[in-house]
């Protein structure tokens, strides 16, 4: 079921919202988050049925599993049980998502004829798999506590954030879901969710699918083998950057605002990433939850035991540079390009911001190792991070190496310039405008920040949230504004266009 | 207060919306038969008929269709004599493939006491490639459709439809597209000179607006041809009736299942290959399309007579009227005439309503007309008289032939650039 839909907006989530609250005050919470759980099923269910025994049968292996990791007293058998677990995730992960893409690197190495039927990729495969790594892998190190099969179902399941996150940990969802607090009825969470709802949603329908006419065509093209041109392809591609930050971050939005009617509070994933001025700082704003899976699973342990090594090795600078952060940078991000497809274009793409990233390490390094204060304006950098930025969100939305290519050759044959039409520069002023409002306008965060609608985070508090002059209250002229916002978005919710995010 | 402020004011902008989309009603959903002066022409409905004629079958209950491509829905008239003492609706659908056009016979047989049928047949419905894309629900409005059908492809009622059809109202009524169809409604009243949608599903209006070239609009489907139908842009796969492994494409099993439902429930049945302008032949010829065409109704034919035959019933009248005859010949306007207009044709593809009547009179009344009644026992010397017009044609009219076959290498080329 999509969050942009008249389904689920005006049936789905009313019907759960009065029956959870009524079925608490009447039938006790554990009737309330019974319910709860149903309804995520069937929210899930809705794409479809088939896999909702996938879905239940991973829960209750994960579950088993945690709780022999919890009960465990014996390092080596608990150590057993996590490889036998995150193996036996990894392996669904693998065949759902990635057999057709290995066979295929095998029959092209080998000559083989490995034959790989087509394989339906469930929906949010990827996000209640890592979620479930994460909690066995914490259920190791004993920071999670046992909290009974129902509410670690409800974890997983929790509608708002089942199909593509926020990538939440077990430690901050299973308090809130013991606090009583969020069996009652607020108005005040009420009033505070649906307008991060509606804020998500103009985002998605009004802003994000409206660029999709810009984005389309170009790549489209592209995969045909055509030259779309060097305007219109650098155009696509600024749009597509723009459409989805906008589709994604309307996604979590909507998924805070719809967890907030209930008050439940998830993390913050989007923080004003095109205002960073770095590529290390865009990825601390990008889909935050996911970057704070992936450092504390990924990249620090493989930086800890490569940084042991090189300590071993030499006491070099540059070598411990090298093997604690360059390597693990590269490997984590063509993992994350990986985990967002199973294509050769999602590999390109880990491996584009891996070495960016890794060259912005060195570049920090060196400014260290001359000790000089060498800056450039920040406007200056953060232009260059978006260019580079929209640069590589090419290999994110080609579909094969065919569109990469065409993609980038259009990017760089300025010959085509002259081919310039009145229509396509309307187009471009309206992507202009919307790159500034992102850089203008407060974000989510900002405009309820003094609601703190979403859970305190340690990468959140470094980013210093400021006090704006543009924010949200519980008045009339909000009130006004918001109904404004979303009936516009209603006007403009004619197609069912999915979320970009939906296909990871 | 914020909240009850916030609902209070939603609810007046959607009611106003909704309202305004409601009385206006751009698609005649809500009163088809009792529109009024400001909104009696219903001109937004191109590409919308998936989606727009399920619902109307659904409330009408007709006993009579017309199925088809555009064809059927621009040339046959609905208020024919033939369909006076009938309830007829043209379910008649833009592009629609054997696929479509299965499923909205299914749609139609479930929802209301059908009883007569006639099928106009076109090759293009039966491209493979068109086969695949409808399957595949990559189609504009294919997947709507498909949701809003009342049965499944395994005749198995399809009770999601209900809620679907539901579910679609929304998009009627408050939407960016509905809105700006009524709007444009109500802009169109009076001055409009393009199609509309009638209430029995036809295409109505006039043909060509004053100061258009029909000759220029018979290039422009000549390359349309050339470029979507006979090759593909958007797939290397060109124009065939058959799959990759030389198997008859899976429309033909879209057909048959049509004509078994047909045969099993009675229902009286015409099948009609409708008139195309002899141009449209030439075209198929220039891409060596010509024999795959008289194999296209060699098996129409044979699996309506092997149908039948299961059924030990009699097979469903067939009648030709797409070859080299008077009818199909019309002399076609010079394209800097932008005053003439044709009697029978409005484009290589779609013929007027005088040639629909024409076959309507002949296959319906017993009038004299082009048709041919084809059987398999007829089958081959039809096909050879129908060979000879065509030689015969092409040796009387050498300069008309050189000058398609000009066009369609034009548009080829073009094609070739593009791709």
């Amino acid at each position: 079921m999509l969050f942009n839909s008249y389904l689920y907006i005006f049936i789905f989530l009313p019907i759960t919202l009065s029956v959870f609250f009524f079925a608490a005050r009447r039938a006790g919470e554990t009737t309330a988050i019974c319910w709860l759980i149903a309804m995520s099923f069937v929210f899930y269910a809705w794409w479809n049925p088939a896999y909702v025994p996938l879905l239940a049968g991973s829960i209750i292996f994960n579950y088993w599993c945690g709780r022999s990791l919890q009960n465990a007293d014996n390092r080596h058998i608990a150590g057993a049980v996590l490889v036998f677990g995150i193996t036996c995730n990894l392996l669904l992960l693998g065949y759902f998502k990635y057999a057709g893409f290995f066979a295929g690197i095998v029959n092209a190495l080998s000559g083989a004829e490995f034959l790989v039927g087509e394989i339906i990729l469930p929906l949010a495969i990827s996000f209640f798999t890592f979620q479930q790594i994460a909690y066995l892998v914490d259920g190791y190190k004993k920071v999670v506590m046992s909290s009974g099969f129902l509410r670690y179902c409800l974890f997983i399941t929790f509608f708002p954030q089942l199909i593509a996150g926020p990538i939440v940990h077990h430690k901050e969802m299973m308090p809130q879901f013991q606090e009583s607090r969020i069996f009652c009825f607020l108005s005040s969470n009420l009033a505070l969710g649906s307008a991060i709802f509606i804020v998500g949603l103009f985002k998605k329908v009004v802003i994000g699918d409206s660029l999709d006419g810009l984005v389309t065509p170009a790549f489209s093209a592209a995969e045909l083998g055509e030259n779309p041109g060097f305007y219109s392809s650098w155009l696509a591609a600024f749009a597509f950057s723009l459409q989805v930050y906008f589709d994604f971050s309307g996604y979590t939005d909507m998924a805070i605002g719809s967890a907030l009617m209930i008050g439940i509070q998830l993390p913050v994933n989007f923080f004003s990433p095109y205002k960073a001025a770095s590529i290390s700082e865009l990825w601390r704003r990008w889909h935050m939850t996911l970057t704070r899976f992936i450092t504390e699973y990924i990249f620090t342990p493989i930086s800890h035991k490569l940084a042991r090594l090189s300590l071993k090795l030499a006491s070099n600078t540059w070598l411990l540079l090298i093997l604690a952060s360059v390597i693990p940078l590269i490997i984590t991000f063509v993992l994350v390009g990986l985990w967002h497809g199973a294509g050769w274009n999602f590999v390109l793409f880990g491996l584009y911001q891996g070495l960016l990233l890794s060259l912005h390490a060195l570049w920090q390094q060196m400014k260290r190792a001359k000790r000089r204060k060498f800056t450039i304006p920040k406007s200056l950098s953060v232009a260059l991070t978006l260019l580079a930025w929209v640069w590589g969100v090419v290999l994110f939305r080609a579909d094969s190496l065919t569109g990469i290519t065409a993609m980038y050759a259009a990017m760089l044959d300025i010959s085509s310039l002259s081919a310039l039409k009145g229509a396509s520069l309307y187009s471009a002023a309206v992507v202009v405008i919307l790159y500034g409002l992102t850089l203008i306008l407060p974000n989510t965060e900002q405009l309820f920040h003094q609601h703190r609608p979403r859970l305190s985070d340690k990468s959140l508090e470094k980013l210093r949230i400021s006090a704006t002059r543009i924010y949200w209250k519980e008045s009339i002229p909000c009130a006004i504004f918001f109904a404004a916002m979303f009936f516009t978005a209603m006007v403009f919710m004619t197609r069912k266009i999915e979320f970009i995010y939906f296909q990871f | 207060m914020y909240l009850r402020a916030q609902v209070l004011l939603l609810a007046i902008l959607l009611a106003i919306l909704a309202g305004f989309n409601y009385v206006v009603d751009p698609y005649g959903i809500y009163s088809p038969d009792h529109s009024y002066q400001f909104n009696h022409n219903k001109t937004e409905f191109f590409m919308k008929e998936p989606v727009i004629k399920p619902y109307r079958v659904s409330d009408m209950r007709p006993d009579t269709v017309i199925l088809g491509a555009s064809r059927a829905g621009f040339g046959y008239d609905e208020n024919h004599a033939y369909f006076d003492d009938k309830k007829v609706y043209n379910f008649s659908m833009a592009g629609a493939s054997m696929y479509m056009i299965y499923r909205a016979f299914q749609h139609t047989l479930h929802e209301s006491e059908l009883r007569h049928v006639a099928l106009d047949l076109s090759m293009t419905a039966f491209d493979e490639h068109h086969a695949l894309v409808a399957r595949d629900k990559k189609n504009a409005g294919i997947d709507v459709f498909e949701e809003l059908i009342s049965v499944r492809e395994d005749g198995s009622k399809n009770w999601l439809s209900i809620f679907r059809k539901l579910a679609q109202i929304p998009q009627f009524l408050l939407s960016y597209q509905a809105t700006k169809d009524s709007i444009k409604t109500l802009q169109h009243q009076g001055s409009h000179q393009g199609w509309y949608l009638n209430n029995k599903g036809g295409w109505r209006g006039s043909t060509l607006p004053p100061g258009i070239s029909q000759g220029k609009r018979f290039v422009r489907i000549l390359h349309l041809l050339a470029n979507d139908y006979f090759s593909h842009s958007s797939s290397s796969q060109s124009f065939s009736i058959y799959r990759e492994n030389g198997e008859l494409s899976r429309s033909f099993g879209y057909f048959e299942n049509l004509l078994d439902d047909a045969y099993k429930n009675d229902i009286d049945m015409t099948l009609i290959f409708s008139p195309s302008h002899v141009f449209f032949y030439e075209a198929v010829d220039y891409h060596e399309l010509s024999k795959m065409y008289v194999e296209w109704k060699r098996q129409i034919i044979l699996i309506n007579t092997n149908i039948a035959a299961q059924y030990r019933k009699e097979a469903f009248p067939v009648w030709d009227f797409a070859y080299y005859s008077w009818l199909n010949a019309e002399m076609v306007p010079e394209k800097s005439n932008q005053i003439a207009r044709m009697r029978w044709h409005y484009d290589p593809l779609h013929f007027n309503r005088a040639a629909g009547n024409h076959v309507l009179d002949q296959v319906y009344l017993n009038k004299e007309g082009t048709g041919v009644l084809l059987s398999a026992s007829n089958l081959d010397a039809e096909m050879s008289i129908q060979a000879q017009k065509k030689k015969d044609y092409r040796e009387e009219n050498k300069a008309v032939i050189e000058n398609v076959k000009d066009i369609m290498s034009r548009a080829a080329a073009r094609f070739a650039k593009q791709n």
